[in-house]
């Protein structure tokens, strides 16, 4: 019965206003100690254990308060002790008339939790002037929303100088690419990115380097993509060219994967395994190869179909240390020279490792092995070559780093490739940056010799990728 | 083929054995470890929080990694800072392919909603003008005010994922707010003497906390939002602060040292790093002794 004279009275205060509830030790029905219900708090309260404050802290030197803060205090204090008296009715055996009253006990603290954010609303004192200038308009409309999709450019300009086969373009600045991106939500769990690219050839070339719709969550740990992708072999192949930490490109992939990489339409499905403490990740996709193989470099097969397979580990060593390994797999069939149609494969295996050793440095080292398989009378054909490089971001605006390549060329071209070259990247701002490469690189067919690059990476607007 | 049947087998218990058991904890992966403390604050014991970056990190520039996605993948909720400043969040949620916490699902909670936002750009932005962000100064959790609004978000989203527990989220809720409002009530004491004075921060990070406490923005370390300074930039600036008489220099203790280090040798004002988040000095463990440090840093500089 003192529950409903409680939750009546409260009502009351409710009803006439707050200042009644400065007195409201003075009011009857709430005797201090009567089981279950709250004694509704005065002007002095004692805070929960758990969150006392540290003795002679700035927060303990509280003054006198504004009488509004005051109140909005009390309110509270009111709040959680009743809240403390529907845990403990919950906690109760019985129910019906407890139910009840517990139900209006919620009722009330609705009310007051109403009260206090009508009050919190209220200036406490009258601000200074000068320090609080109003917010500006939103962007866009009323409520400052558009429905413009996220578009973002990047530029990517390169000066090359050095041996005359091994720097294209050498002694000017080349535009390389232009890159669009078109990204956006278009329902709930599907999104598409569109990444357009103007590339500098022999020619300017308008083309779509990735387009792909992504629906997420399809089942737990489930994704899938469809459209023209970056084939997920390896860890280096899917990402764009203006997020490596260098400038020109590992040679083992220019020579089996291919100059612009490896690029396919087509679909694949991206499952988490619902792991603790480890990240199993298993891809599959079916495509059509679309990059193309040029001058005997890169994967001349699969342009009526492939598929790939990748298997991609990841284990936390401490919050600063993580280390990845990867397996990849992709294969179809080409026609190759003097044998025909064959089956053409693509084998690989990464390992990554970063560490993250203080405020804005990271350290990552990644190696990437890969043998290009070709099926030739009485065997396969195997050509191996791989890359190892190592960055160190040494705070937000520096970083640096060296590469060390070596790779023969795929079936039936003869020949090796080795090199190695040092990087030194400068970060203007977040999209824009300034890079210096030097390469030394040796290879009867490529080239051999010295080589400066100088890098200019610029952009605007959001652009993301996939986890990478 | 003996040999592919002894490495599936062992494939499949490894994966038995880190397959993530049954939790009667709500599991909640905060994107810092700000948030985090907030989440365990209003939770309590019913949440197992966990959090992506920590803090001594510079939340602009954040490397999501594959162990990020196990753990947003075994989340029940998320909880992200909002305001274009986590885009990065963006990558692991997609990754992790988790329905539960996607956007627009009852467990994803974006801390930043119904926070009045601070220096909300206007016309036309691009990178000339810094690293500005779109929806406004998204450094908000140095307010303690805006801290009540996200563990009031965090409350709502730990209803909806877990409805068991509004007793006891709102009961936390209050009692953290509650102190809240107490310890601001110190906090403002403590600088109430020093209310219109002129600071420089190293990034635009502490407008929220200079509004809060009445002290007022005279510049920035960074010539512009997420740019390197210039010795040309802080001689300029250190001539201004010595005309103006502005005696302090508010810097991250993540935030390189040199240039605000110069700009004090520079212009004789007194350099306070103070810590970049929850936990990120020892003894900062919450946000109240994180924001008394803070507090009792400028007071006693300025």
């Amino acid at each position: 019965m003192n529950r409903i004279r409680y939750v009546t009275f409260l009502a009351g205060i409710l009803a006439a206003g707050l200042p009644a509830f400065a007195h409201a030790e003075e009011a009857p029905g709430a005797p201090a100690g009567t089981p279950g219900v709250p004694a509704v708090p005065a002007t002095t309260t004692e805070k929960p254990e758990s969150i006392k404050s540290p003795a002679g802290s700035a927060e303990a030197a509280a003054p006198a308060q504004d009488p509004r803060d005051r109140q909005i205090e009390e309110l509270r204090q009111a709040i959680i002790s009743l809240q403390k008296a529907v845990l403990a009715g919950q906690a109760q055996p019985g129910k019906d008339a407890r139910d009840l009253q517990i139900e209006e006990l919620k009722k009330v603290i609705e009310q007051l939790q109403s009260r206090v954010e009508e009050l919190e609303k209220r200036p406490a004192t009258p601000p200074p002037a000068d320090t609080t200038p109003p917010p500006a308009p939103g962007p866009a409309g009323a409520g400052g929303a558009t429905f413009i999709p996220n578009i973002s450019a990047v530029g990517n300009i390169v000066f090359g100088a050095g041996d005359a086969r091994r720097v294209g373009n050498r002694g000017r600045f080349n535009f390389d690419e232009f890159e669009i991106a078109f990204q956006d939500a278009v329902a709930p769990k599907l999104r598409y990115d569109v990444f357009l690219s103007a590339e500098k050839g022999e020619e300017w070339k308008l083309g779509m380097e990735e387009g792909f719709l992504t629906a997420t969550a399809l089942y737990p740990g489930l994704n899938a993509r469809v459209g023209r992708i970056r084939v997920p072999f390896g860890k280096f192949n899917p990402l764009h060219t203006h997020v490596w930490p260098f400038i020109t490109q590992p040679s083992a992939e220019t020579a089996l994967l291919g100059p612009d990489g490896l690029i396919s339409d087509g679909a694949l499905l991206e499952y988490t395994l619902p792991t603790k403490g480890f990240f199993v990740r298993g891809e599959l996709g079916g495509w059509q190869t679309s990059s193309e193989a040029e001058d005997g470099l890169g994967f001349a097969a699969g342009e009526l179909g492939a598929y790939s397979g990748r298997l991609w580990l990841g284990k936390e060593m401490g919050r600063d240390h993580e280390l990845e390994l990867g397996f990849s797999r992709y294969q179809g069939r080409g026609t190759v020279a003097d044998i025909g149609r064959r089956r053409v494969a693509l084998n690989g295996v990464d390992l990554t490792y970063r560490a993250y050793p203080g405020p804005g440095r990271t350290f990552k080292a990644s190696a990437e092995l890969i043998d290009h398989q070709t099926d030739v009378p009485g065997g396969d054909a195997h050509r191996l070559g791989g890359f190892v490089y190592v960055v160190y971001r040494m705070n937000q605006f520096w970083e640096t780093g060296a590469r060390a390549d070596y790779t023969k060329f795929a079936y039936p071209v003869d020949g090796y490739d080795w090199g190695g070259s040092l990087f030194l990247t400068k970060y203007l701002t977040e999209q824009t940056s300034l890079r210096l490469e030097y390469q030394y690189a040796n290879s009867p067919l490529l080239g051999s010799g010295n080589g400066i690059y100088f890098q200019i990476l610029f952009g605007s607007g959001p652009h993301t990728h996939n986890l990478q | 083929m003996k040999t592919l049947k002894i490495i599936a087998c062992a494939v499949l218990a490894l994966l038995a054995a880190g397959a993530a058991p049954a939790s009667a904890k709500v599991n909640v992966v905060a994107a810092n470890q700000d948030l985090a403390w907030v989440a365990t604050a209003v939770g309590g014991d019913r949440v197992s929080v966990d959090y992506i970056a920590k803090s001594g990190q510079d939340p602009h520039h954040v490397d999501p990694r594959p162990s990020q996605v196990v753990r947003l993948a075994n989340a029940d909720m998320v909880i992200r800072i909002g305001m274009d400043l986590d885009i990065w969040f963006d990558s692991l949620i997609r990754a992790a392919a988790n329905g539960k916490i996607v956007a627009g699902s009852r467990g994803y909670v974006d801390a930043s909603q119904g926070i009045s936002p601070l220096e909300l750009p206007t016309g036309k932005l691009d990178p000339s003008k810094g690293d500005i962000h779109i929806y406004g100064n998204p450094h908000y959790l140095f307010a303690p005010s805006n801290v009540r609004i996200v563990a009031k978000n965090i409350a709502e989203g730990l209803k909806r994922v877990d409805r068991g527990g509004a007793a006891t989220y709102d009961a936390n809720l209050n009692a953290l707010v509650a102190r809240l409002t107490q310890s601001t009530q110190g906090w403002k004491a403590k600088l109430a003497s020093d209310r219109g004075k002129n600071v420089v921060t190293y990034h635009k990070s502490l407008v929220y906390f200079l509004n809060e406490f009445g002290l007022k923005e005279f510049g920035n370390v960074e010539p512009k939002p997420g740019l390197e300074p210039s010795p040309g930039h802080v001689a300029s600036l250190a001539n201004d602060m010595k005309q103006a008489g502005v005696k302090v220099i508010i810097a991250e203790d993540f935030r390189q040292r040199r240039f605000s280090d110069l700009l004090a040798r520079s212009s004789g004002a007194q350099l306070v790093i103070i810590p970049g988040g929850i936990g990120a000095e020892k003894g900062t463990d919450d946000y109240f002794s994180f924001m008394n440090a803070i507090v009792d840093r400028v007071a006693a500089a300025l």
